[in-house]
């Protein structure tokens, strides 16, 4: 069996390099942009943040740090890397707990651009299955600091090879695909599980909308297949990002979010309200149908919730200069048995330097 | 056999996606739209950085958002300002209804 997983990794390998090899061929000589003026330079960036959550009877405190470091060799060649930092620390009936600190490696990964569409990438990545890992995850972007329910089944990280790409279909059509293979690895550092899966999706830049469809085989202690969709659409006429995702499993359940931002800046030139944002995001979860597979769930398989869940939550972002954000939110979470409220309160500094 | 199949599969259809956009005619992008377009999928603000720091951080974002080539170097000289569209440095966006060019990556 495992013979047989090495022969498949290889062979995935192989067929990647021969094919970076075959479109490479095919290109004209690469475009040195902008040459003249020098090309790109290493950048050291990232984020710090400090949220303080607070629902009855528990107060939590988590600062986080995620350095990144982007290195570029020349144009078509970079390696890139987080690091991520976080502290938990909890006030539970007027005592606070031990601080738990945890770390791991984000992603440390080199690409090479090797073609307009193709992009070959190894080492560790963030999985691509939906669009919250990959792209809405840091604490920068997301527009409420509180993650979805199904971000806990895709909240992954693979070690293995990607290829990854665009294409103009055609005129006001994009195709975009990113195909991967992950092996196990329980290092503390560079945990991942052995998994395999796609993710691609049609973007109709003009109109700001993007749909993708995502897929997913998880090989390892916990097997399962997922299947999820994605979903956004910047509205033109309207301050307004539509964002949503759902996902589905025979193992491991159901779940979708989706949340609308809606930017003030049409209601006064006021810059209190130009740099204010409204979030509001609606989701939900079913436990699997197959008892066996609700109890693996309900065992803690995933951080789930072992019961429905549905979850509403409210937020403000205020957009200060030079990376800085104030954020707020209220969210109840609604369960049989298990209802209760949450107030977030932080901010994010987002910085760059080099 | 069914997973060297998948693998097969997948390679196959990257091939096929890297070809395909080879004979395309794409229209000239504005990099201003091109901007407002792709990078306002997820970011609610960019900040400005040096030209070769931006370049560094646009071939992040072009492996990470999946943008074609040509929509990358339109992102890459809207926000080095080599654009006219992107003069105005502190003007907010008309449509797509973000703050640009403030605040986060």
């Amino acid at each position: 069996m495992c013979s047989l997983t090495r022969r498949t990794a290889m062979l995935f390998l192989q067929f990647a390099v021969a094919a970076t090899t075959v479109v490479q061929a095919q290109q004209p000589a690469a475009r040195e942009s902008g040459a003249a003026e020098g090309g790109p330079i290493p950048v050291v960036t990232g984020m710090m943040s400090y949220q303080s959550n607070f629902s009855p009877g528990t107060t939590s405190i988590n600062p986080e740090f995620d350095p990144i470091l982007l290195f570029p060799i020349g144009d078509r060649f970079l390696i890139e890397s987080e690091f991520s930092m976080s502290m938990n620390l909890n006030r539970d009936q007027g005592q606070w707990g031990p601080a738990v600190v945890d770390h791991g490696v984000e992603y440390l990964q080199a690409n090479y651009i090797a073609h307009p569409n193709l992009t070959v990438t190894v080492g560790r990545f963030l999985t691509p299955f939906g669009t919250y890992r990959e792209r809405l995850h840091p604490l920068w972007i997301r527009n409420l600091q509180a993650e979805p329910i199904l971000f806990s089944l895709n909240a992954t990280s693979g070690n293995g090879a990607m290829l990854r790409g665009s294409a103009h279909a055609t005129k006001d059509l994009d195709v975009t695909y990113a195909t991967y293979y992950s092996v196990a690895s329980t290092s503390k550092l560079f945990e991942s599980d052995k998994q395999a899966g796609f993710r691609t999706s049609v973007v109709l830049p003009r109109r700001r909308i993007e749909v993708g469809v995502s897929y997913n085989r998880t090989m390892g202690d916990n097997r399962h297949t997922m299947l999820g969709t994605d979903f956004t659409w910047n509205l033109r006429r309207l301050p307004l990002d539509i964002r949503a995702e759902a996902l589905t499993s025979k193992e491991v359940g159901k779940s979708y979010w989706i949340e609308g931002a809606y930017r003030l800046n049409r209601l006064g030139r006021n810059p209190l309200l130009r740099n204010t944002q409204l979030v509001f995001r609606q989701e939900q979860y079913w436990l699997p149908h197959d008892p066996v597979a609700a109890l693996n769930v309900m065992n803690g398989m995933g951080d789930l919730p072992d019961i429905n869940t549905k979850r509403s939550t409210v937020g403000l972002n205020y957009y200060l200069s030079h990376g800085i954000r104030l954020n707020a939110a209220y969210g109840g979470n609604y369960a049989p048995g298990e209802n209760s409220h949450t107030w977030n309160v932080g901010l994010t500094y987002r910085f760059a330097a080099l | 056999m069914k997973r060297r199949f998948i693998c097969l599969s997948f390679v196959i259809l990257t091939a096929c996606f890297a070809q395909a956009g080879q004979n395309t005619n794409h229209p000239e992008i504005d990099p201003d739209e091109a901007y407002k377009n792709n990078c306002m999928r997820c970011h609610a603000a960019t900040q400005q950085y040096s030209p070769r720091m931006t370049k560094t951080i646009i071939m992040h974002m072009r492996v990470r958002a999946n943008l074609p080539e040509d929509v990358a170097q339109a992102i890459l000289e809207y926000l080095n300002g080599k654009s006219e569209a992107v003069r105005p440095v502190a003007k907010p966006p008309k449509s797509g209804g973000n703050q640009a060019r403030q605040g986060g990556k």
